[in-house]
C-alpha cells in the first residue's frame, strides 16, 4: 500500500501540494499559538512582593515617564512612620544595549537584597560605580557573562555578576543609584519610589494611609502593591492566553475538518480506484490503510512545512525573544515537546478526519464503488 | 450429467431506488460447467452485469442460492468474499478500470500483491503475463498512453495473472473497434483453453455466440430460455 500511496500522490502532485499547503497553514497556526500561550503563561506567573508599595506619578502609562519630585521620599517616610522599613528612589529607564531592549534600574545597593530580593547567581555584587549586575534573561539573550563589558548610554560598564529576583520578566541591568544618577546627569530624577514595609505592618492599611496622606498634601501620585500591579497585568494577559489557546484548539479542529474534507474528496474521486482494489482482492482493511496512509503522508508533509515555517518565523521573523507584552520582552520559543505534540495532534486530527470520512466508502460494496448498479452507465 | 462449477437457484437482486424497488435479477436458476466459455446475452438493463456482480462476489443477492466451485457465496462473510475474489476470480470490465497512476506492469501485478506477494515478485510475473498477451513492449506505459485494445489486453492480463478458476468479463469488447475486439476475444478463447478457467462473458453482441460453449439469455432480469449448450 505504501507503493500505491506514493504513486497516487506523485500522480496527482498539484492536489497533493495544495492539500499540504492548506493543512500546513492550520498546523502553523497551532504551532505558533501554543508557544504564545506558554509565553503569556510564563509572563503572568507573577512573583509577589506584598511588602513593597510602589509610588508612581499619576496617569502615566509607562513607569519610565513618571517623575518623582524631590522631597517625596521624606513625605512617604513621614506618612508611614515606623511601619516603613526604608524607602528607595528608583531610576528606571528602558534602553537599547547592544540592540537588546534593557530595563535599567538604578537603586541603592543596600536595598537590592532586602527590598528587591535579588539573589546572586554568578559573580559578585558591584564594588565600584563602573560595575553593574545583570538579570539572567539579559545574560541569556545578550550573551553577556560575569566580566563582560557592556556599553550603557555611551559609557562602559563591567558585569560584576548575574542575579535573579522574583517577578522579573525583563532583560534587566541593575546599577547603584549613585552610578545611575551620574550616568543620566541632568535627567537623573527618579521615576519610582519603592516603600518597603516592615513585615509587621498591615500592607492594605499602609497603602491606604499612604494614598490618603499623599492626597492630603496635594501630591499627584498613585500607590500600588508591586504584586497588585503584576496581577493587573496578569488578568489582562489571561484573556490573551485564553484567546491563544482557543486559536490552537480551532486550528486542530480545523485540521480534523480539513482532513475530513480532503479524505472525502479523495475517496469520492477515487471511488472507482477503491472499487478496483476491492475487486482484485484487497480487503477493507487494506483499502482503509491506503486512505489512512495517504492522509498520514499529507499530514506529515504539512507538519514538516508548518514546522519549518514556524521556526523561520520565530527565529527570523520576530527574533528569539522579542515578543513584547506591555513593554516587557518575553521569550517565544518552540520547544521540542510542543513540536512533538503538534505532530501527534496533527496526525491524530488528520487520521480521525479521514476515518470519519472513509467509513462510508469502506462499507460500500465493490459493485457500488464501481458504479455497477442497475442501469449504470459503467459496465 | 455434467457437474456444475457455477450454480444459481432462484437468484434475485432487488435495488431500492428512492421509494421504488428495482428488480435487476429475478428467480434466475442456471448452471455453468467447469472450464466453460459461457456467454450471457441480453439487451441493456436485462440483468447481465448484476448477474456477473453476484457471481463475482462484488455484490450480494437479495435472495436465492449461489454456489461457485463448492462455495456458497450467499452465506459468506464480507471477509470471506474478499478472499474469494482474491483467490478465485478475475474481472474484465468494458471500461477496463485500470488504475491511471500505475503503469501496465503494476496494474497487472495488483492481484498478486493483494495475495501477499512482494511488488518485485508480482512485477516479474506480470511481465511474463503481458508478454504472453503480446504486450511485452508496453509494460512501462500508463493506461492513458495505451490504445483501447491494448488497455483491454492489460485488463485481461490482470484478470488471469493469479490463475483464477473463474474469469468474468462484462462487455469486454463493447468499447473496441472490430479488429481489437477480435484480438481480445481470441486471447480470451485461448486463455480459456490454456488455463482451464471458466469464462463467463456478458455481452449484447450476438456474434460472440459462435465462440461460446454455453449461451444464457436474459431479459428483464429473468432467464429468457433454458441455457443452450453450443
Amino acid at each position: 500500500m505504501i507503493h500505491l500511496t506514493l504513486r497516487d500522490l506523485r500522480h496527482d502532485l498539484l492536489t497533493f501540494a495544495f492539500s499540504v499547503l492548506g493543512l500546513g497553514v492550520l498546523i502553523f497556526a497551532f504551532l505558533l499559538s501554543i508557544p504564545l500561550s506558554l509565553a503569556i503563561t510564563r509572563f503572568g506567573e507573577a512573583g509577589g512582593m506584598p511588602q513593597n508599595v510602589i509610588i508612581v506619578e499619576r496617569d502615566v502609562l509607562q513607569p519610565e515617564q513618571s517623575r518623582i519630585a524631590p522631597g517625596l521620599a521624606q513625605s512617604v517616610s513621614a506618612i508611614l512612620g515606623d511601619r516603613l522599613n526604608r524607602v528607595d528612589p528608583v531610576i528606571f529607564r528602558i534602553l537599547r544595549v547592544e540592540e537588546h531592549p534593557i530595563q535599567l534600574r538604578g537603586v541603592a545597593l543596600e536595598s537590592w537584597v532586602t527590598t528587591f530580593r535579588l539573589q546572586l547567581v554568578d559573580g559578585a555584587w558591584p564594588s565600584r560605580s563602573s560595575e553593574v549586575v545583570i538579570g539572567q534573561l539579559a545574560a541569556q539573550e545578550g550573551g553577556w557573562r560575569t566580566g563582560s563589558e557592556i556599553s550603557i548610554y555611551g559609557q562602559p560598564f563591567r558585569v560584576a555578576g548575574i542575579a535573579e529576583g522574583p517577578g522579573i520578566k525583563t532583560q534587566t541591568v541593575w546599577m547603584s543609584y549613585l552610578a545611575a544618577s551620574a550616568l543620566f546627569g541632568p535627567e537623573k530624577d527618579p521615576q519610582l519610589l519603592v516603600a518597603h514595609l516592615q513585615t509587621s505592618a498591615d500592607p492594605l492599611a499602609s497603602r491606604q494611609d499612604l494614598e490618603n496622606g499623599l492626597q492630603s498634601i496635594g501630591s499627584e501620585y498613585d500607590a500600588y502593591f508591586e504584586d497588585a500591579l503584576l496581577r493587573e497585568y496578569g488578568a489582562a494577559l489571561n484573556d490573551l492566553r485564553s484567546l491563544s489557546l482557543l486559536t490552537a484548539v480551532i486550528a486542530i479542529a480545523s485540521v480534523t475538518l480539513g482532513s475530513n474534507n480532503l479524505a472525502w474528496l479523495a475517496a469520492e474521486e477515487r471511488k472507482r480506484l477503491l472499487g478496483v482494489l476491492r475487486t482484485v482482492g484487497f480487503d477493507r482493511r487494506a483499502v482503509g490503510g491506503y486512505l489512512l496512509l495517504r492522509a498520514a503522508a499529507i499530514s506529515v508533509a504539512s507538519y514538516l512545512l508548518a514546522l519549518a515555517a514556524a521556526i523561520v518565523f520565530i527565529r527570523v521573523g520576530i527574533g528569539p525573544s522579542s515578543l513584547n507584552i506591555a513593554g516587557t520582552q518575553t521569550a517565544l520559543t518552540l520547544s521540542p515537546a510542543t513540536a512533538v505534540l503538534g505532530l501527534l495532534l496533527a496526525c491524530a486530527a488528520s487520521l480521525t478526519g479521514t476515518w470519519l470520512s472513509a467509513r462510508n466508502v469502506l462499507s460500500a460494496s465493490p459493485a457500488s464503488l464501481l458504479g455497477r448498479g442497475p442501469g449504470s452507465s459503467f459496465a | 450429467m455434467q457437474r456444475s462449477f457455477v450454480q444459481t437457484h432462484a437468484l434475485t437482486r432487488t435495488y431500492r431506488r428512492g421509494s421504488e424497488d428495482v428488480h435487476a435479477l429475478m428467480d434466475v436458476t442456471l448452471a455453468v460447467p467447469p472450464s466453460a466459455f459461457a456467454v450471457v446475452l441480453g439487451p441493456s438493463g436485462s440483468g447481465k452485469s448484476t448477474l456477473l456482480n453476484l457471481i463475482g462476489g462484488i455484490d450480494r443477492p437479495t435472495s436465492g442460492d449461489l454456489r461457485v466451485g463448492g462455495l456458497e457465496l450467499h452465506t459468506l462473510t464480507e471477509r470471506q468474499l474478499d478472499g474469494y475474489r482474491r483467490d478465485h476470480v478475475g474481472f474484465v470490465f468494458q471500461f477496463n478500470n485500470l488504475l491511471p497512476n500505475l503503469d501496465a506492469l503494476e496494474n497487472v501485478a495488483l492481484p498478486l500483491v493483494a495475495q501477499g506477494r512482494s511488488w518485485a515478485q508480482a512485477r516479474d510475473a506480470a511481465g511474463t503475463q503481458l508478454a504472453v498477451l503480446g504486450m511485452g513492449n508496453r509494460v512501462g506505459h500508463r493506461p492513458a498512453e495505451l490504445s483501447g485494445g491494448e488497455q483491454q489486453r492489460v485488463a485481461l492480463a490482470r484478470a488471469v495473472i493469479s490463475r483464477p478458476a473463474l474469469v468474468l468479463a462484462d462487455e469486454p469488447t463493447g468499447d473496441l473497434d472490430l479488429e481489437s475486439a477480435e484480438m481480445v476475444l481470441d486471447l480470451m478463447s485461448s486463455l480459456n483453453q490454456d488455463l482451464g478457467a471458466t469464462f463467463i462473458i456478458a455481452t449484447h453482441n450476438p456474434r460472440l455466440e459462435s465462440r461460446a460453449t454455453q449461451v444464457i439469455e436474459l431479459s428483464n432480469g429473468r432467464i429468457r430460455s433454458p441455457a443452450r449448450l453450443t
